[in-house]
């Protein structure tokens, strides 16, 4: 699973103009189960973001924004031009390729995969600990 | 989606093993198998090559993700499966290094061969292939919005962009038998179901309760075919090859059967194709076309039955529920998580999750193995689009694919 943090919501509203015709989509996958993203998440960065005055005209849940599939089955409406995209990295690249004409401002921030590493000490014994390996972005 | 690329040749691989080994091969069937390198299909191919070379090969496993410790747990101690994973030395993971990780940490005890290293993160298209957008940065690549191709990948990191057959077929290890179909004789594997031996050399049977990954449960009768000296229509999913079997695949009878089944089917239940997110792409309306089967002689149920729309990853509606079991057995066998089974009797009949309780009040891993099992409408993804005023949802057309 792709490890997830939520962004902070003042970094977001930085991208962000009050004169944006917004789009929300989430991925429904590894950041839901990460508590990054998913309806409900969704939802409630909807409102907040209406409660301030951004014009969010719609929002999408899709399973896999990684796939090219399931922007394929979206339909924007017309004057949308900035898309928040709630999902890992590779869905932000995806919707840079979908919507070239669009701004895109993540709402997560990708951290990575988390795995074990293992360090012998000088004793020569076997250490092991949990280690997020980091992607860049 | 993590991508992960072939660190080892075949050659290495086997240098790894020894003929004492007791193997067990695994994988998960969501990242690693849109890469390409994972996913039933390929555990078969290796399944195939490690035998031909000798090699004790105990059980393929296929799990929904291998990165939730707790399924893999859940299929450690399995009850069909515990006395497998007991007798096995090596597991051989197809997936990718966070799979790898927790394999590790469930069974320290064996050795757990590494033959994927994953790069980063990337994305996967029809048109463009899979793509590395972010990679790890501990890895002497950049990130590329537009994506970086595997090969590229490869030859930076000195990985294989290609599974590990890719040079050659490679053909299963098994007895052979001849048998006759609709009269023409055909060599075939001994121990294969009818219905896949038929299907492997090009007879078309109509099926729906069968997949290659879960096997058949001769609930749909579709697939049912005429042998000769044996009594009836026999179900060609739940019966073994045998040498010299004679077999009729297609004929009037068998037609105006099957066409007569998909009647029932369609009148036990209220499929409404319109407001279906799998309209055109559904398996039921598939081999409704295919069978000619043009208007509906039997009166079709009207009672609805309630939608678990409770999950936050797909939704169940059972009134397009074929009741094949599919799901039941994907989620028994694929996630391992034992979550739905059949519920009630005859035309009460419906699948049940957890201890009939909502799906997303049950012990459901929301892994996705039921929604790619499911031949309708049934099971779909939890797909919406939220608009208006009041943040309204509604569903967004689509499947998992």
């Amino acid at each position: 699973m792709i490890g997830t943090r939520d962004r902070k919501y003042a970094k977001i509203v930085e991208e962000l103009d009050k004169n944006d015709t917004i789009s929300i989509i989430s991925c429904n996958t590894c950041v839901r189960l990460s508590g990054t993203g998913g309806e409900i998440k969704m939802n409630e960065l909807a409102k907040q973001l209406r409660e301030d005055g951004y014009n969010v005209v719609d929002g999408y849940l899709i399973t896999l924004p990684c796939e090219d599939y399931y922007f394929e089955n979206i339909e924007l409406s017309k004057h949308i031009d900035t898309i928040i995209m709630m999902s890992c990295a590779s869905g932000y690249a995806n919707a840079s390729y979908f919507y070239p004409n669009c701004k895109i401002v993540s709402a997560i921030d990708s951290r990575g995969v988390v795995v074990t590493e293992e360090k012998i000490t000088e004793d020569g014994e076997v250490k092991k600990r949990k280690k997020l390996r980091r992607v860049k972005v | 989606m993590i991508i992960s690329m072939r660190s080892m040749s075949y050659e290495d691989l086997k240098k790894q093993l020894t003929k004492d080994d007791k193997i067990v091969l695994w994988s998960c069937d969501t990242c690693v198998k849109h890469t390409g390198i994972g996913g039933y299909d390929k555990l078969t191919i290796l399944e195939n090559m490690l035998k031909k070379d000798g090699f004790n090969i105990l059980t393929k496993e296929l799990i929904g993700v291998s990165c939730v410790p707790d399924l893999i747990m859940d299929r450690k101690i399995n009850i069909t499966k515990k006395d497998i994973f007991e007798e096995a030395t090596v597991i051989i993971p197809l997936t990718c290094e966070a799979g790898w990780d927790e394999l590790n940490e469930v069974f320290p005890e064996k050795k757990i061969i590494k033959v994927l290293n994953t790069v980063g993160v990337g994305i996967c298209s029809e048109k463009r292939g899979t793509l590395l957008t972010n990679p790890f940065e501990d890895l002497d690549l950049e990130p590329d919005p537009k994506g970086i191709t595997l090969r590229k990948v490869a030859e930076k990191l000195n990985l294989f962009d290609t599974f590990f057959n890719e040079d050659k077929e490679v053909l299963p290890v098994k007895e052979l038998v001849e048998i006759t179909i609709n009269g023409q004789k055909v060599k075939v594997n001994k121990g294969e179901t009818l219905l896949k031996s038929c299907l492997d050399n090009g007879f078309k049977v109509p099926h729906l309760c069968y997949t290659d990954i879960l096997g058949g449960a001769s609930a749909c009768r579709l697939c049912v075919v005429k042998i000769k000296d044996m009594r009836g229509l026999v179900a060609s999913c739940s019966i073994d090859v045998a040498d010299g079997m004679e077999i009729t695949t297609e004929d009037d009878e068998l037609t105006e059967y099957r066409r007569m089944n998909l009647e029932l089917i369609l009148a036990s239940q209220k499929h409404d194709c319109l407001f279906c997110t799998h309209n055109n792409k559904c398996e039921l309306q598939d081999l409704i076309h295919e069978l000619g089967v043009e208007n509906k002689q039997l009166r079709q149920e009207e009672t609805l039955k309630p939608i678990d729309d409770s999950s936050m990853a797909f939704t169940y509606d059972s009134n397009k529920c074929i009741l094949c079991g599919r799901c039941i057995r994907a989620c028994d066998e694929v996630a391992g998580k034992h979550n739905l089974a059949f519920l009630y009797r005859g035309n009460d009949t419906i699948v049940a999750s957890g201890m009939n309780e909502n799906i997303g009040e049950s012990d459901c891993a929301t892994c996705l193995a039921c929604v790619l099992a499911c031949p309708t409408g049934a099971l779909s993804e939890r797909m919406r689009k939220f608009d208006g005023k009041d943040w309204k949802p509604s569903k967004l057309y689509g499947y998992y694919q």
